[in-house]
Parts: structure tokens; sequence; C-alpha cells
């Protein structure tokens, strides 16, 4: 194992997040984590595993083999490897001073900086925290209420706590380092993390029958579903092209947890007898066979949010050589570069254009796709884990 | 002896600021032998006792409806609640007349309006009338209009200016609680007495187990304001519009309302919900709780950039020997204190911060020690320490009513001298020369004598009385004079020391210094002038001397400094000085 921190230091990797969600689908930073944990878990040998718990407020070391569990389909190495004189027993965690404090969680929901700050003021740990985007610093009327107060807290701590903060895109680091300016704080340490794009497809057999689509009959919108995310807008061209394309129209398919601030675009779906069911659809609750089925038979794929901190459902489409039609915000053109059809998402004209294009000219999607398939180069999570990895020992202090 | 105080709270359950300083009066008052009884129009809140001892006159429903029409407040405009409907004029008017106080005490102007209609029609009142101003309502009017249409502004302001300045005019006398305060309202040459904030001995700590456990992990620093807006203004000012120098264990505890005015709009330009996460919110106290958090957290802060008046929470900090972070104006009338030991003061925002920084940073910090002389000197902090004047001016006050017997004073029953304000655009045709362009706030002298010339067609016979108010442009405190001058000779000389910048100065015009056409002029000369850019004031190089900001006329005599009268005097020496201006 190559390793620029040396054998002997720990490196913590927090798993609060997956415990949290264990049984759930994993999407966006659920995914992530458990992508990392997997990595070191198998990777690492020096790499230790522990939670924060809320309610007792303290932070636990979680032993191997309750992390292993989490990934029951997975081969793992080290949760049957014998545990050389560690209590692999779930314990207080307590930080020494050359450890190496690895985040890559949901912690804002939580006092888990604040409460590593203190440790870290006693103890003096490396600390290294992963930041996906500033959306509720950035656009706080599209985040739940109370998010203005806790995020941009989190944040803060962080730099006040965080040795080094890895930004999955450019754009978050831009708007990372802009906060932190506008604060009145020293930005810490920054890098970049990659995110993968490929999906595990262990399971089903064959989820086509189960979802009740026609293979090529569907387009298909990959995000949980929320105002930011701008499903609203792509209703309403269905609406549109409902009335005036009908010939050429296939159902839109939304794939995507429902989240906050949704009953206005959920009445709509439902209450709108031209397209419901036909031409509109939610999905909720997709395994990750379903959904790689669903990027590989779709007509296409679109993702007009208005702001994102990177865009994986674009990623996601463009490994499987879909055409995706993507916002020009923040992160997003990133992603994909000039192999994503990107377009302002408040250009509803320019959208639906495309969209038309798109359904009714076979050949220039055909193309399209040829030049995805000949230009895009998918990142595999297993790689992208393994130069978080490096990136991060390449930083630590010798 | 009898005292009715009247306010827009009530003092029976008292948490804030001037809630605290009417009980205490009536605390001490009692201890030596007097009666009171406290007269109230208020919003009633919740947790009020449900049984009070005060005479109470809640706003009802309708008042608020009316209130928000004229974007009006529950405090300035709550005598009209009295004053315009007869059944409750009258039964406000029968507590008075019921109880025959001997001295009626006005917390602030706001119901002067109602208190002047009560001697307007009951002419016989033996009440001799003190304004005991918590501060200069005129100078802290701007603070709490924020928001508000301009026209609305507009009304407010005048309104204020007006009643606080007919109240210090037709009281008997004026208790003030600061020196400054003072200062300003013996211009009016009322009887007038000091007398400053103080506190109680800490209350039994209640709630100890929830305050420590909320706290624990953090270095905290108390803050503990009332919902009135510069107190709001001042947090925000003094510490910052971001608060992420705050390291992620450290907390400002909020106690009182101000923390409904801090989460609102308004106060933070941005950063407002980050701001929040580094604030504790304690809510409204009772004492017990305040004594709590007193104890547990690792100082007071006191950033207080606007009002006047002396502070209770500095009273409260001193006294209890916590370690305290101030601004200047927050320790006024507590000077004395402030090399005590952990007082920090200062009064820019970045040294505040760093001294705020610095107290939550000693979290184990040792009890403050002091010297004996130094204890004793804590002790004065106690209410009947600081209010000890109060009673024998006020028995003062009352023998003299006695003295002058039956029928009530003349003043008392006749309406208020006609007045009549310049001010504004109405100032700009008074410019004769030696002023710098006109603008509203006042235009600004530009050479060592200032002319304004005025017209008064029809006058007749008799004096006219001015006020002019004057402010001028010291920025170094030196001593500046202004010798005001009309064409029969200097009037008077008026000497600026350091802090004091504002001045209501007293003129007559005689007949002989009016013309055929009722004009005369006056001349203002100021000993310096000086220009803000040079002084590093902003960066306006014109040099400026005084401004006069509104003039009040009256056939009357008006209250104002007239400092050095010398009229006639000087006769040999103006002449050769009015030939050169003409």
């Amino acid at each position: 194992m190559a390793s620029a921190a040396g054998p002997e230091r720990r490196i913590l990797i927090d798993v609060s997040t997956s415990l949290r969600w264990k049984g759930h689908n994993p999407v966006g930073i659920v995914r992530t984590e458990r992508e990392l944990v997997q990595h070191f878990l198998n990777h690492c040998p020096q790499a230790a595993f522990f939670s924060y718990d809320s309610a007792d407020d303290a932070f636990w070391l979680v032993p191997r083999e309750e992390v292993a569990a989490l990934f029951p389909a997975a081969p793992t190495v080290s949760a049957t490897t014998p545990s050389h004189g560690r209590l692999d027993e779930k314990v207080l965690l307590r930080f020494r001073s050359d450890d190496v404090v690895v985040s890559v969680g949901l912690q804002w929901d939580i006092a888990y900086m604040v409460r590593l700050y203190a440790e870290k003021k006693r103890r003096g740990m490396f600390v290294v925290q992963m930041v996906y985007d500033i959306v509720p610093i950035v656009m706080p009327e599209y985040c739940v209420p109370g998010m203005e107060r806790k995020f941009p807290q989190f944040i803060v701590d962080a730099a006040w706590t965080a040795d080094l903060i890895f930004c999955i895109s450019e754009s978050t680091r831009r708007d990372l380092e802009s906060y932190y300016a506008r604060v009145g704080l020293k930005a810490p340490v920054m890098a970049r993390a990659l995110l993968g794009s490929d999906i595990p497809t262990a399971s089903l057999a064959d989820p086509a029958g189960k979802l009740g689509l026609v293979p090529g009959e569907f387009v298909l919108y990959v995000s949980t579903i929320e105002p930011r995310k701008n499903h609203q807008m792509l209703f309403n061209i269905w609406r549109e092209l409902h009335e005036t394309a009908r010939e050429s129209l296939v159902p839109l398919i939304f794939v995507g947890n429902v989240g906050w601030n949704t009953a206005d675009l959920m009445h709509f779906i439902k209450a709108s007898e031209a397209l419901h069911p036909d031409y509109d659809r939610v999905m909720s609750d997709v395994a990750d066979a379903e959904l790689d089925w669903l990027y590989r038979n779709a007509r296409f794929t679109l993702y007009p949010s208005l702001y994102e901190g990177w865009g994986l459902p674009v990623a996601e489409s463009l490994a499987r050589g879909k055409v995706c039609i993507a916002s020009n915000a923040s992160s997003i053109p990133e992603v994909g570069g000039p192999l994503s059809d990107l377009l302002d998402p408040l250009d509803h004209v320019g959208w639906r254009d495309r969209i038309r294009h798109f359904l009714t000219d076979g050949e220039a999607l055909a193309a399209r796709e040829a030049e995805i398939r000949e230009g895009f180069e998918p990142a595999s999570w297993g790689a992208c884990m393994r130069r978080f990895q490096d990136d991060l020992f390449a930083a630590l202090p010798r | 002896m009898k005292l009715l105080t009247l306010t827009t709270y009530r003092i029976d359950l008292p948490r804030h600021g001037g809630q605290i300083r009417v009980n205490a009066l009536h605390r001490v008052l009692r201890a030596q032998g007097w009666t009171t009884r406290h007269m109230a129009v208020h919003v009633p809140a919740e947790g009020d006792p449900v049984d009070g001892a005060d005479h109470l006159f809640p706003l009802d429903a309708a008042y608020h409806r009316h209130l928000e029409r004229i974007e009006g407040r529950t405090d300035i405009d709550a005598a009209d609640f009295l004053v315009r409907d007869a059944g409750r004029f009258e039964a406000a008017c029968a507590v008075i007349d019921g109880y025959d106080p001997d001295v009626i005490w006005l917390e602030h102007p706001w119901l002067w309006p109602f208190v002047k209609a009560y001697r307007a029609a009951h002419p016989g009142s033996r009440a001799r009338i003190v304004y005991g101003s918590a501060n200069v309502e005129t100078q802290l009017v701007e603070a709490v209009t924020r928001g508000l249409s301009k026209g609305a502004r507009e009304r407010i302001r005048e309104r204020v200016r007006a009643m606080e300045d007919e109240l210090a005019g037709a009281c008997d006398g004026i208790v003030a609680c600061s020196p400054g305060d003072l200062l300003h309202f013996q211009s009016y040459g009322k009887p007038s007495v000091l007398a400053a904030n103080g506190v109680w001995p800490k209350a039994q700590r209640s709630d100890t187990e929830l305050w420590a456990r909320r706290t624990a992990r953090f270095g905290t620093a108390l803050f503990v304001a009332s919902g009135h807006p510069p107190n709001a203004t001042g947090f925000v000012t003094m510490l910052g519009n971001s608060l992420a120098y705050l390291a992620p264990d450290e907390r400002i505890v909020v106690v009182g309302s101000v923390m409904r005015l801090l989460e609102a709009p308004g106060y933070w330009r941005e950063h407002r919900g980050f701001n929040l996460s580094r604030i504790l919110d304690a809510g409204v106290l009772d004492e017990g709780g305040l004594a709590t958090l007193l104890d547990l957290a690792g100082g007071v802060i006191l950033p207080i950039t606007e009002g006047g008046g002396t502070n209770l929470k500095t009273a409260e900090a001193l006294y209890n020997r916590r370690p305290i972070v101030a601004t200047s104006a927050a320790m006024r009338g507590f000077e004395r204190f402030a090399d005590f030991p952990g007082v920090t003061v200062r009064d820019e925002p970045q040294a505040f911060q760093a001294a705020l920084k610095a107290l939550l940073a000693e979290r184990d910090r040792p009890a403050l020690t002091y010297m004996p002389e130094q204890e004793r000197e804590l002790e004065t902090l106690l209410w009947p320490a600081t209010l000890c004047a109060v009673a024998p001016f006020l028995d003062a006050l009352a023998a003299q009513a006695r003295t002058r017997s039956l029928p009530a004073p003349k003043t008392s029953a006749q309406p208020a001298a006609a007045m009549e304000t310049w001010s504004q655009h109405r100032l700009r045709p008074l410019l004769a020369r030696g002023w710098h362009e006109f603008e509203p706030g006042g235009a600004w002298s530009r050479e060592r004598v200032a002319v304004l010339r005025l017209r008064f067609p029809g006058a007749g016979p008799g004096p006219i009385h001015l006020r002019a108010h004057v402010e001028v442009f010291n920025p170094h405190k030196r001593s500046v004079e202004i010798e005001i001058f009309t064409p029969n000779g200097l009037q008077a000389t008026h000497s600026f020391g350091g802090k004091d910048r504002k001045r209501a100065m007293a003129i007559r015009i005689d007949e002989i210094d009016r013309d055929a056409d009722d004009m005369t002029e006056i001349y203002f000369r100021s000993s310096a002038l000086f220009s803000p850019i040079s002084s590093r004031n902003g960066g306006d190089a014109r040099l400026l001397g005084f401004r006069i900001t509104a003039i009040d006329v009256a056939r009357e005599e008006l209250p104002g400094t007239r400092a050095s009268a010398m009229r006639g005097l000087w006769a040999g020496t103006i002449g050769p000085l009015l030939d050169r201006l003409r």
C-alpha cells in the first residue's frame, strides 16, 4: 500500500451517514460516503471507522464487521481479517494527535463539527471535510426552514476545524472561497474530489416489466424533487408539447424522492388529465439496478437544475452513452463539458425546442450519442476513491 | 407625600430597563414614607400579572388598527388613546383627582398631551409635574422610526420633538439619569437633579442546571436587552456584520426581547442566518434566570451606540462583579468604574470584537478582585444610593406648590405660549451671508461671522423671543465660542467645551432691533472653523463653523441657554463691528 501518511497513522473514516441511511437506496452524499468507506475498508489497513451519535453527543469507534455489513453484496477483505490487538467493539472514540479524521457525510443537521472542533482544540488531529455545495447559502429560499442557520454554521465551523476541504467541483470551490472571504475567514487548504458515475447492478434481473416502460420510449430526469431542480419547467414544456406535438411525445419520467416544498408541483402532475400518468410520472425509491436500466433505455435525459455542487446524473447519463440536455448553471458544465447539451435553466423556449429537436430527429440524436460514446470517459467510483486517498495522503503534513 | 407615575408600560413585573427604573423609584420612595401609585397606557403582554395595583389603560384592537393606519407607535402615540375618547379621558382624570398626588411623574413625554389636557380641564390641581426623563427622546427618535414611510417618520419625529420640548418647558422639575442628559435639560431653566440608574442585589438563582447544561460547551458572553431598536442596532454595529470570528465553541447568550429584532430582517445586511447560529437565545427571563446567566457567562457585553440616559445593564454587570466589554456610551454615568478590574471600554467595532474574543477565551478566569475603596464604590450602584436625591427634590417641589397656595399657579391653567418653529427649508430664506450652500439639516457657517436676516411682519410692539438650535463643528473638542449679536448689541457668548456640540440659544429681538419693515439681522461670530477632511472626519474639505438646525419663535420668553448676557455692555465695541459687517 502506497501511503504517504505512514503506516502507523490512523485514518478515521466517518460512517455516521451510512449508518443512519442503512437499508435505503444510497443516493448523492450517502452513495459518496459508502463508496469512500468501502474503499478504505478494503484498501487501507490503517483505516478505522467512527460515528457521531447526536443522542449521547459522543464519538464512537465502529467495528469493521459492522461497517462491512453495510455492503452485504460486495466482497470484503478486511471484515474477515483479524484485528490485531484492536478492540473491535463499539467503543468511545478518543482522538489522538496524529489521527486523520475524514468525513464526507451529512453533518449540518447535527453538532458533529462543533464537537469535533472541541476535540481538535484538545488533541490537534488533522481534520478533513468534504463540501458538496453551499446551496443553503447561495439559495436559502430553496431550502427547508432552519437550514439558513444550520448550514452556514456547518460551513463556518468547517473553516475553523478542517485542515483540508475537498470540494466536488471547481464551482463549489469558488463559491466556498468567496463565502469565506465574505464572512471574513481564511479558507482552509482546498482539494478537488472526483465522483464516480458507475452504478452497482447486482440484484435485479429484468426491471423493465416492473417499471412498465418501453425501451427508448421515455425521457428521464433523475433528481430529488424540489423547487431548485426546476421540474416545473419540464412539466410546462410537456404540457405545451402535448398540445402542439403529441405525435412525437414520449413519457417524461421523474426519478427521485419527493422533497420539501413540492406540494404544488405534485398537485400539478396528479391533476393533469392530459399528462398523468401516460406522459408524466414520478418514480421514487428506485433501486440501483432499476436506475441503471432507466438510464440505458431512456431516449435521452434532462437536467435543468438551477444550481448544483456537481451534477452526477449528467455523468451517469453520458457514461451510458445517453444525450443529456443540462443546465449551464454552477458546476453542471464541468461534468460533461461540450458533450452535454447546455442551456440556461430559465430559458423555457430553448429547452422546449431542444427537447422537440431530439424527440423528432432520430438521426441527430444518434449522431450526438456517437459523439458521447467516442468522447466521454466515465470515472469509476473505485478510481475516484483511489485518487481521493492519494490526494489525502499527499496533503498530510510529513 | 403622594407620587403618581405615568408610563406606557406596567411596572408590577419589571423586566426591561424602563420598568425596572420606575419600579425602583416606587420602592425607594415608599421606603422613605411616600405613597406611590402607577398609571399605564400600555400593550398587554403575555405573562402580565392578572391582578395588578396599577391603574391600567390597555390599548384596544380599534386603537391598534388606528395605529396601523397612521404607522403610529404604541408608546409615542399613547396619549391619544386617552385624550380622544371622552370616557377614557374622564376615567384617567378621575384616577388623578381621586388620588390627588403631590407629584405626577412622566417617565417619558408620551403621556404629556394627556396631562396637559388634564391640567387644562382641572386648573385647581396641585400636583407638580416632573419629567422623569429616561433619555433625551428627541435624540433617539430616528432609531425607532427606521422602516417607516417618510411621512410617518416626519410625523413621529416632529411629535416627539414637540412633546419633549413642551414638557421640559412646562414641567416643574426634571430628573435626569445621566450628567449629559442633565446638562441638556438644564437649558430649560427648570429645577433639575441627577438620579442615575442603579441595581438591586442579585436575586436567587433559578434554572441553574438547565443553563449550566446549555452553556457547558461554550465560552459565553451575555447580552441583555429589550426590544428597543437601538439595542439591536448597537449589537450589530459593535459585533459586526459577520460573527464568523466567533469560534464553533463560542456563543453570545442573548436575554430579552431584542432577540425578536435580531431574528427579523433589517439589522444584519447579510449572514443573518449564520449569525443567529452563534447566539444562544435565552428568551425573556425573570430575575432568577438572569442571575443564573450572570454567574455562568464569561462576562457581559454592553454594545450601546445610541441613546442617552444611563444603562441599567451596566450597573447590573458592574455590581455583580462580572467582566465587561462596553462602549463609552454604555459607561455613560459610570465613567468612574472604567478602570475597575475586568472592565474594557472600546468604541471601535474591531477593538470591541477583539475585547469580546479575549473575554470568551478566558473561560476559567478567576473571580475579579477589588480594592476596599472599589468595593465601597460598587455599593453606590444600588438603587437606594442612586435615587437618594429624588425624595428631597420632590419634597422641595411640592413645598413650592404649597407656598404658592391656591388657586393653582397661573401658568398651570394657561395654554402654552404660541410658538412657531422654522426648520429645514424654512431656514433657507434667512441665510443672508457667511453660509455654505443650504442643506435641509441646517446650513453650515462658512465664515467667522454668519448672518441671518429675519422679518416679523406685523409684529407690533414688544420683544420677540427666538430660540436657535445650534450645533458646532468641533472635531478636536477644543473650546469654541459663539457670540450672538443683534443690531442693538451683543446678546450672549456661548462657550462650547469638548463634548457638548448642541445648544438651544435664547435670543431676544426688541423693537429697537427691527426696522420699519420689521426686518432685523442676527450675527453669529464663531471663534474657530474646522475642516472635516483635515480632522479625518470624512472627505469634506470645506471649513465649517456651526449650523442652525431650527429656530423657535414666540412672543413669550422661551427656555434656552442665555449664557453670559451682556446686552448694552459692549455697545462701544459692537458699533465698529457692525459697521464692518454692513
